[in-house]
This record gives C-alpha cells, structure tokens and sequence, in this order.
C-alpha cells in the first residue's frame, strides 16, 4: 500500500523545495529567539539597573525579526501545504481561539491558553503550533494590553510551547494515539512542565540585568553551574509561586477538557489527510 | 469571507436597496491606519479624548449596518476592558509626589520589578492609566467603525496575490469572533430548549466547545467553496514570491519603525523606518498587482475617498509636527508631578480630521 | 464528460468505505440525478467529480475519475475549477463576497480574466439566472432561494462545462426551490451543460433526468435510465408510486403524464375527512389574541387557536407569515407583547425556556445548531439528563433509524442524518407538545415516512403535534388540520382534505392528478400499499 500523505503528483516539485524551507525558516526564527535571550550573558560588562529601560531599545528591532520572520514561516508553510485554503481557515480559527482563552482568567492567572495552545500543536506539528503560539499571543497582547519591551520574549516562549507540542505530537502522537488516559496524562505532563518553563524562561530577559541579591543574581563571566543555580534560587523565590498555579491550571484543563479537544482538532487534522492505494 | 449568515437572522426583514457608492476600502484602511498612527503619537489626554469622542462619532454614524451590529458586542467589550484597566493600573503600581488617597498595601520585593499592589494612589498614576485607557478604548471604537463599514472581501482583494492568504487568515480571524458569538447564541437556544437550566456565565463553559467546533465548520466549509472556485489556483511563482518576500521586509522594517516610536518616542530612524516600510509594502502591492488576478472593476477612488485618505495622512503629519516641536504638550508624561497638560489648536484640528468619514456619510445621506 | 472507474472512497476512521469499486461514464449534455437514502454518500459522490475527494476531504482514495479530459488524481480542484462548478447544500457557506456582482466576479478574478470579458460574462449569466435586479445588493438581504440562484451564477461564470449540485434545495423552502429546478432544468437544455445533482425532490425534477445513478448504501452505485430506475426505486415521488400501485406501463413521471391514464380511472369512493378534533377533550395549546413584533415588524398578529392531543396540526402560509415565531412563542423563546399562550393549562409567559423543555419540544429549522455533542448517543443522553425523564437511549435510536450511527460525531453525518438525529434528541424525553419547524427539508421519501409513523405513534401515545412546513405532501400525508398564517394572521383553519383541495398553490401531486378529496397515493391504494 503505497501512501503518500498531502502531496499531489502535480504540487511535488515545488512541494519539495518548500518542505525544506519551512524547516529552515522554523530553526531562523528559534535563532534570533535564542540570540535574544541569550547574548546578554556573553557582554562582559553589564549595565545594570532597570531591565525595561535596557532592553526596551532592543524589543522593536527583536519583534520586527520575529515577524518577518514568523510570516516567511508562514508563507512558506502555506506553500508546502500546496496553498490551501483549508490550512488558512483552520489557522485563523485556531489563533483566534488560543487568544481568546487567554483573556478570561481562572483563579489565580491560570488560563485556558497553554491548555489550548498545547492541545492545537500536538494536532497540527511544531511549524503550525510555533505560529500557533506567537500569532495568539500576539493577538491577545491587544485585548489584554500586553504591549511591552517584553512581548518579543513572550512570543518566542509561547511559539516555543507550540513547536514543542508538535514535537511531542510527531514523537508520541503515533504511539498514544488510541491510548486515551496515558494520551492524556503524557500531555498534561507536558502541559504541567511548561507551566512553570514558560515564566522560567521568559523571566530570563530581564534576570542578567536585575541587580539586587548577589546569591540570585548574575554576574557576567558567570560559569554554566553556578548561573543555573543562581537562577534556579531567583526563579523559586519569584515566580514559582505564581507559576505553580499555571502549572495546576494546566494539567486540570488537560485532564478535564484535553479529550474532547484533542478529538476535535484530531478530526479536522485527518480529515485532510489522504492516503492513495 | 462574510458574515452573511449570522448577520441575516438579525435583520431579516425588509431588504432595503443598496446605496449607490460605499467608501473605498482603501480609504478605510488609510483612515484606520492614520487615526491608531495619530493616538499612538500622543499621550495628552486632551487630543486623546477628542480622537475617543472622533472615533465614536464616526462609529456611531456607521453602527447601523448590520455589520456594525454584529461587532456591536465587542466595541463594548473592548469599552469595558478599556475602563477597568484604570483601576487595575492605578492598584498594581502607584508611584510619584501627588497622593490622592492611601489603600490597604501589598509589596513585593523590590528586585521582582518592586511593584506594590493598592498602597498611596497617585494622580500621577491615575492620569497615566486614564491616559493609556483612553488611548485603548479609541482604537476600538477606530477597529469598531472600521469593521462595521468595511467590505471584508474587498479589504481582502487589496492584498496581492502572494499575500492574499495571510490577508485571507486575517479575515477569517477578524470574522470568526462575531460568527463564533452568533453561533454560541444558536447553542445556547438549543440547551435551553433541551432543559439546560445554565444561563449567563454558568452556561459559558458547555457553550465552548460547540462553539469552536461550530467555528471550525463554518470556516472550513467556506475553505472548502473558495477551493471548488479556484481561489489559490494557477503558480502564483515569481513575482509572486518576490512580492510576498518584500511585502513581509516591509512590514518588519515599518513594525520596528511604529514600535520604536511607540516604546522611546519620535525619533528621525524610526520615522524613516516606517516611511521606507510602508515604501516596500508599496513596491510589494504595485509588483502583486500585475500578477495573475485581475479585478472586475477596480474600487473606485471618489473625492470623498481622496478626502478621507489625504484627511488622515494629514493628521498624522499635523501630530508628528507638534510631536517633534514639542509644542502643545504631544508626548505629555504625568510624570514626575502631574501638571494640566497644554493644549495647542494644532493637535484639536489633527484629530478633527479623523472626522472625515461621518461627514461623509453625512454628506451622502442629505444628498439621497 | 464523465468518466469514472474503480473508484473507492473511504473516509479517515470509518469502518467501511463510503464508495466502492464504482465505475460508471457521464456523457456530455446529461442531466443525472444522484438518488439514495441520506447517508448514502451522494454528497462524497460529487466530491469525487470535482476532486475536492481526495484534495480536501481526507481518507483512503483508490481508482479514478476523468472529467473532460483531465484526472482529478492530479489536478487540484481549483485547477479544475474552469471546468466543473460545484455548488452546496447550504447556500450561506458557499459564498465569499459581499455583493452580488463581487461573488460573480471572484472565480473569474482569481483566474485572472481580462475585466471586459468578465462584464460580459456577468451580464449573460445575470439575465440567465434572472438576477439582474439584485445585482447591487449584499448578500446578506438575499433570501435562501436567492442566494442559491447567486452561487449557481458564481459558478456559471467560470463558464463549466459540468455542473455538480449537491441537494441544493435542502434549504430551501417548495417555491424557492422550484424555481431554483427549473432554471437548472433550463441550463441543461439551452446551455447543454452536464448536469449531476443529488436531489431527493424528485417530483420537481424526475421528469427532466436522462439517467439516475441510485445509490442503495452499501457503496455501489447503480446506474439506469429515469423510467428504469423509477419502476423499481424505493425512492420515488408520489405519482410514480400511484402509477406503480394502479399498474400503469409505462409509469408516469409526472402529473402531466399521469393525467391520460387518470382520465380512464373508474371512479373511486373518496376518503371520509377525518376531524381529529374532539369536543370533549382538553386542547394541549390554547393561544389566545397573540401578538408578537421583532424591533419594528409585527410578526404575529392577533392568532387564537387550539391543538388537541392526539391530532397533527400543520402550520403553512408564506415565508415570513409567522410560522417560526408561533412555534417560538409557544416554545418560550420569544416573549408576547399581548395575548395568552397555554400549553396543558401552564402559561407560557410564566415559564422560562429550560421549564417548558419537559413537556414542550422545539425542533429547528437548523439541525446543526441543535446539536453539540460528540456523539449521536450523547446528544439523547443529553435530553433525559437535562429533562430528568428516564428512558432508552436505545429506543430513541431505534425509533430513527439510527443504530448503526451511534458513534458517530453528527458532524460527520449528512443533512438528513442530522436532521433525524435532531428529532431523536429532542423528542426522546416524551414531550406532550412537539413542535416541528420545517422538518422535512434535506429528506428523502423513506425518512419522511419513517417520521411521519414516529409522529402518528406519538399522536396515539395523546402527544400533540404542531408542524410548520411547506411540504404539501408531507402535510397531506400525515396532517388532521391544516392552520394557513397570511401576515402573521390565520387566514384559514379546517380539516386537511378541505384546506388542500381547495388550494391553487397548496395541493399534492396526487390530488392534482385525481382532483377530489385524494390527498397522497395511500389515500387511493390503501395504507401499506407504498412501496
């Protein structure tokens, strides 16, 4: 049985130039995420003091990479998919959705966001959920007026959940599938660990500029154990606390609501899906 | 993408004929784009509060439609999230000399951003909040008015070809809302004639997922029509490609151009950064045009069109002038000790600009 | 044109292909008729034409299919959009635009046709659909059947040389829709364009099919000619099945037809009226004075009358004379500004909605928005959970037809699934009040037999029935009164054999062959006498 999934003898040539490029516009846009995050860690000096202030001068220039980049993504993808409108409604749909959820808060900042935005890049892979992730973040940036110097970061960290969604989907997606309550809990496992990952990463572009407590703080030159240690204290004293909620938050959502979600989104995946005999 | 359907059940009756000219997409979008431009270059709340009460006039001169209605909903929301974020604002972080009243406090440490919750309220902090919710809740009656008038189909045909897709997602996604809260309304109806005693918020949690999946449905359902009439048919390669490439640069080079702007004020880089951006986007239409579609008849530009556009291109010129003058207090801070901000007609008549669509409207409605 | 060979189709998780191993050809200028129960797979059928099976609806896909020289295995179908124009059941999720001119425009403009040839194609395909007048308006002021007649014109101008139709008058009500076959009848004719349509209204069109391709369920399909396939079809319209039952050779399509062998019928004792109304019984509805108005429309004006239990009332009348409303307004949905409703002595205005629901069912006109679970069964389990009554779930699948459909998800299932699975919901708590609006529309004649004996049996079980339909047949099947609402008022209230034979528009098949008080073929042949 000879199975050719979404490809057309017709789209295959071009197809195949694309299904490179996506891949490589997938790893720029983790790059500049990366370069971001990281470069403060490798100045030698550092000026210290109000991180808004500092890296505020970066943020437009960040989030204008970012979205150069995210939408090349996205055309590319598009073009991979063979042009489809199918692929562009469900998107919007999907975005719109994660956006919207992240609006309404449960108790204590839990939302229905990672929850949703988890579900949706285990479905549809790591390219659809990165745009998945930073497309409803950046949405709901209006709605909640998140606009800040740290809104690149966040975009790059939410759009990291969705591509790692993906990855779990492509990896163990097969394996589960079928296997609703271990599906289930691997996922809120998943959703259990960036619940606290995410605030621990996007705390990570503004901590090299905090200068307060030296035990939790950086100093430049730093090695790689003492900086996680250093960091492991400051997370724990910080956010932690807040983040716990996220995390339960998470797994409940996952746990409550995961199975009719993840069917839902499932069905409109295979739909799609052909198979040639 | 039209939202026909949810739209029908509300005004159904009586179809009145059609008014002879609607407004250009195109100047729609220049009125948009001028209007968010001209109240993200100010922060005194004297322009800010007469671009609201602009914005709301020309609002209400096109809620009308049935549109205007569907979006109706959200502007209010909007409105709403608007007003209750001066309060949130004021609580999470009060700082400056003028203390107008003194709340319960809770700190947290001073190296975790040293943010207080309640503690001295200050008109320093209470004018910033009113200032930055007066500025929300104009770009949503802005995106209210805009929505409500606007064609979407033909807001989508503006793209070019390499980019009518990402204007396609980006009117599913702007339809979607008012088609997703219709629909919700449909299930709702049908618990409550099944029993369901949930009403109000209670109902909201049984109400998602049928809405989603009512939201996915429809839309792809559409997807599917759009595909059977040959929407993305034919190799849009070449000049395509290339078009989609510097249309994407442009945008980035004009976003970093806004939010440099936006985050450390007027400055002579970014300015060229959005100009040179909105130049490439240009450079991408112009390039997108000649490939593959074509128009029945392209959208009319009528002076009243020109009008609008040039009233807005205007403004936005009129605030960037009497921002980098410094003249009439444009980028007023509240900051360190709250004073009346000054007022200079300059700023008033740069925002009474963004007027120009209700005299349109005006002026075609005593002319019929 | 056509042509179509070992073609297998299943879709992703289902247990047995919709289409197998299917080969049959379509020549040029055709009109075919794709028949078969709801759920057949009619729908998909059609899909494969146009390839939008296996481009956009996935599964496992196996044969092939050439239409006009191209195969779909390799042409998209936006590639192939030049050639075969599709149009759906449902007329609101087809269009794009917002103008009429701008939805006949879009498939042109995306094909990048030159403007002047494209005003000219609009022109021709404007006078030929009779749209001309609506040329300007938006779309969301169309009526359903005008908006149908807007997409068939959209895919018009792409200039097709094969038209697929898929039920395009499930939504629409019996004039719209008749008006809507015609023109399809008249494209095929004058244009010679191929036309293949699914469609369960045979009596409107039967008469002007070359061949029917009739798909019994367990994925064949067969193909024949109309008069073939219509002396054996357990799908067929009513004056086919009268011709069947009398003997008439050949059987008669149409009423036209009918008519020379009618003429020799020796005379036949007309059924006695029956009056479901009884005096000494309780009404189950009683509305008094009713007025209800929309913002500033006044939708129901002044309307008294009573249901008994035990009786099947149908609601007619033009679209927009009331009928939605009243059964709205009986249902708690819609407030009345005057006026008193009762259902079983409770006033209506005193209860909410979610109170009435026990004893009051309102199934909509739309069924998808009725339905929000994730399975068939779930969806009846939903009305004993939240009616608190008891009962099978089985049973209520039963009833309908829908053992084999009760995994599944009701969005997968076609119009007429849906549309049974509404009704199984809604009437599985026993209510004594059932209230139906339009509940025919996507139905074939099997389904609306099944519902009519399903309503019958709740009659007896002393439920009162409410139906507002414009399918005469349907309401001289099985209705014992007939209310007519003009403008929100009752115009005429009697017993279904004087309402129906005394009405120019409002008259069956049957009766307009034998005239008298013959309503349906039963009526002339004896009960069971229908297939």
């Amino acid at each position: 049985m000879a199975s050719a999934v979404m490809a057309t003898p017709a789209a295959r040539p071009r197809a195949r130039g694309a299904a490179l490029l996506s891949p490589l516009l997938l790893a720029a846009v983790c790059g500049v995420g990366l370069v971001a995050y990281l470069y403060p860690f490798f100045l030698a000096d550092i000026d210290r003091g109000s991180p808004g202030v500092v890296r505020a001068g970066e943020a437009p220039l960040i989030f204008a990479a970012l979205l150069s980049l995210a939408l090349l993504l996205f055309l590319a993808e598009l073009t991979r998919q063979g042009m489809n409108a199918k692929i562009v409604a469900l998107l919007a749909v999907v975005t719109v959705a994660a956006a919207a959820l992240r609006i309404p808060t449960l108790p204590a900042g839990a939302t229905g966001f990672f929850f949703f935005l988890i579900v949706a890049g285990y479905v549809f892979g790591p390219r659809l959920g990165f745009l998945v992730g930073s497309g409803a973040l950046f949405v709901s940036a209006f709605a909640v007026g998140g606009f800040g110097p740290w809104l690149p970061f966040q975009l790059f960290a939410a759009g990291w959940v969705g591509m790692t969604a993906g990855w779990l989907g492509v990896l163990a997606g097969p394996r589960l599938r079928g296997r609703g309550r271990t599906e289930l809990v691997v996922i809120a496992v998943f959703a259990g660990v960036w619940g606290m990952l995410f605030g621990a990463i996007t705390n990570l572009w503004f901590w090299p500029y905090v200068a307060q407590g030296d035990s939790i703080s950086w100093q430049p030159g730093m090695g790689l154990g003492e900086a996680i240690q250093h960091y492991w204290s400051f997370y724990i004293l910080t956010s932690a606390g807040w983040d716990v909620w996220r995390t339960i938050g998470n797994v409940a959502l996952v746990l409550l609501a995961g199975r009719p979600v993840l069917d839902l989104l499932t069905r409109y995946r295979d739909r799609f899906q052909i198979r040639f005999e | 993408m039209t939202i026909a359907g949810e739209v029908r059940s509300a005004s159904q009756i009586g179809a009145p004929p059609e008014a002879g000219h609607r407004l250009h997409p195109g100047a729609w979008l220049a009125w948009l784009s001028g209007g968010c431009a001209a109240v993200f270059l100010t922060s005194n709340p004297l322009y800010l509060s007469l671009a609201f009460l602009v914005g709301t006039g020309v609002y209400l001169s096109v809620r009308e439609s049935p549109k205007g209605r569907a979006f109706g909903a959200f502007v209010l929301i909007g409105l709403v999230f608007a007003v209750i974020s001066i309060p949130f604002n004021v609580l999470t972080g009060s700082s400056g000399p003028s203390v107008i009243a003194t709340m319960p406090e809770l700190s947290f440490p001073s190296w975790f951003g040293g943010f207080t919750l309640g503690g001295d309220i200050t008109g320093e902090s209470l004018m910033t909040a009113t200032n930055r919710a007066l500025g929300i809740a104009t770009l949503v009656v802005f995106a209210g008015a805009f929505n409500a008038s606007i064609d979407h189909f033909r807001l989508m045909r503006l793209a070019p070809r390499a980019l009518s897709q990402l204007m396609l997602t980006l009117t599913v996604a702007i339809v979607v809302l008012p088609q997703a809260v219709a629909h919700a309304r449909s299930v709702a109806e049908a618990q409550r004639l099944r029993g369901k005693p949930a009403r109000g918020l209670r109902a909201l949690p049984g109400l998602l997922l049928p809405t989603l999946h009512g939201a996915l449905e429809r839309s792809v359902q559409r997807a599917e029509s759009m595909d059977a009439r040959g929407f993305g048919g034919g190799d849009g390669a070449g000049g395509g490609a290339f078009a989609g490439v510097v249309g994407v640069l442009g945008l980035g080079v004009a976003t970093w151009g806004a939010f440099a702007h936006y985050w450390y004020g007027a400055g002579l880089l970014p300015t060229l950064a959005i100009a040179g951006g909105v130049v490439l986007v240009g450079i991408a239409l112009l390039r997108g045009a000649g490939v593959e579609t074509t128009r029945l008849r392209a959208d009319r530009w009528a002076p009243l069109d020109a009008f609008i556009a040039i009233a807005a291109v205007l403004a936005v010129v009129l605030m960037l002038a009497l921002r980098m003058n410094g003249a009439g207090d444009a980028g007023y801070l509240a900051y360190p000790e709250v004073v009346a901000p000054a007022f200079h007609p300059v700023g008033a008549i740069a925002m009474l600009l963004l007027l120009a669509p209700a005299l349109a409207s005006g002026a075609r409605g005593t002319r019929s | 044109m056509i042509a179509v060979e070992g073609l297998s189709f299943s879709y992703p998780q289902a247990e047995r292909p919709v289409l197998q191993e299917v080969s049959f050809n379509i020549e040029p200028g055709e009109l075919v008729l794709v028949i078969g129960p709801s759920g057949s797979g009619k729908s998909t059928l059609l899909r494969c034409l146009n390839g939008l099976v296996p481009h956009f609806h996935g599964g496992t896909y196996a044969g092939s299919v050439v239409v006009d020289g191209q195969s779909t295995r390799e042409h998209q179908p936006r590639d192939l959009a030049g050639r075969v124009g599709m149009v759906f059941q449902d007329p609101e999720s087809q269009i794009v635009a917002e103008t009429v001119e701008d939805e006949l425009a879009f498939g042109m403009e995306t094909a990048g046709m030159a403007p002047a040839a494209m005003r000219k194609r609009i022109e021709e395909v404007l006078d030929l659909m009779r749209l001309a007048p609506f040329r300007n308006r938006r779309l969301e002021t169309l009526s359903g059947g005008e908006l149908q007649r807007v997409a068939i014109a959209a895919v018009l101008t792409m200039q097709p040389r094969v038209l697929l139709l898929d039920e395009p008058t499930s939504q629409l009500d019996p004039q719209a829709a008749e008006e809507l076959l015609t023109t399809v009848q008249r494209l095929n004719d004058d244009l010679g364009l191929t036309v293949v349509m699914a469609e369960h209204r045979l009596e409107r069109v039967v008469q002007y099919a070359d061949r029917v391709l009739y798909l019994p369920g367990d994925g064949s399909v067969v193909s024949s000619g109309v008069r073939e396939a219509m002396e054996t079809s357990p799908l067929a319209p009513p004056v086919v099945r009268l011709g069947r039952g009398l003997g008439w050779s050949p059987v008669p399509l149409s009423v036209r037809e009918g008519r020379k062998f009618a003429a020799n019928l020796p005379a036949r004792e007309a059924p006695h009226s029956t009056n479901g109304r009884s005096a000494d019984r309780q009404p189950a509805i009683t509305t008094r004075d009713l007025h209800v108005s929309y913002e500033n429309t006044r939708a129901l004006c002044g309307v008294s009358f009573e249901a008994y239990p035990g009786e099947i009332l149908a609601l007619m009348g033009r679209n927009g004379a009331g009928k939605t409303t009243l059964l709205r307004a009986l249902a708690g949905l819609v407030r009345a500004d005057s006026g008193s409703a009762h259902v079983f002595g409770m006033d209506v205005a005193t209860l909410e909605t979610e109170e009435l629901a026990r004893d009051v069912a309102l199934v909509s006109q739309e069924p998808s928005a009725v339905l929000y679970r994730q399975t068939v069964e779930d969806e009846i389990a939903e009305t004993f959970a939240s009616t608190g009554r008891s009962g099978s779930v089985e049973e209520a699948l039963r009833e309908w037809g829908l053992e084999e459909l009760r995994r599944a998800n009701p969005a997968d299932l076609s119009a007429g699934e849906r549309q049974r699975t509404a009704l199984a919901a809604m009437l599985a708590g026993r209510p004594r009040v059932v209230l139906l609006d339009e509940p025919t529309r996507g139905m074939d004649y099997e389904t609306k037999e099944q519902l009519v004996n399903n309503l019958r049996r709740r009659c007896e079980d002393g439920c009162a029935v409410v139906i507002a339909s414009h399918d005469v047949e349907l309401v001289g099947r099985c209705a014992d009164r007939v209310l007519l609402l003009s403008e929100g008022e009752v115009a005429v209230e009697g017993p279904v054999r004087e309402v129906l034979t005394e009405s120019l528009t409002f008259s069956t098949q049957v009766s307009k062959l034998l005239g008298g008080q013959f309503l349906t073929p039963e009526d002339v042949l004896g009960e069971g006498a229908s297939m």
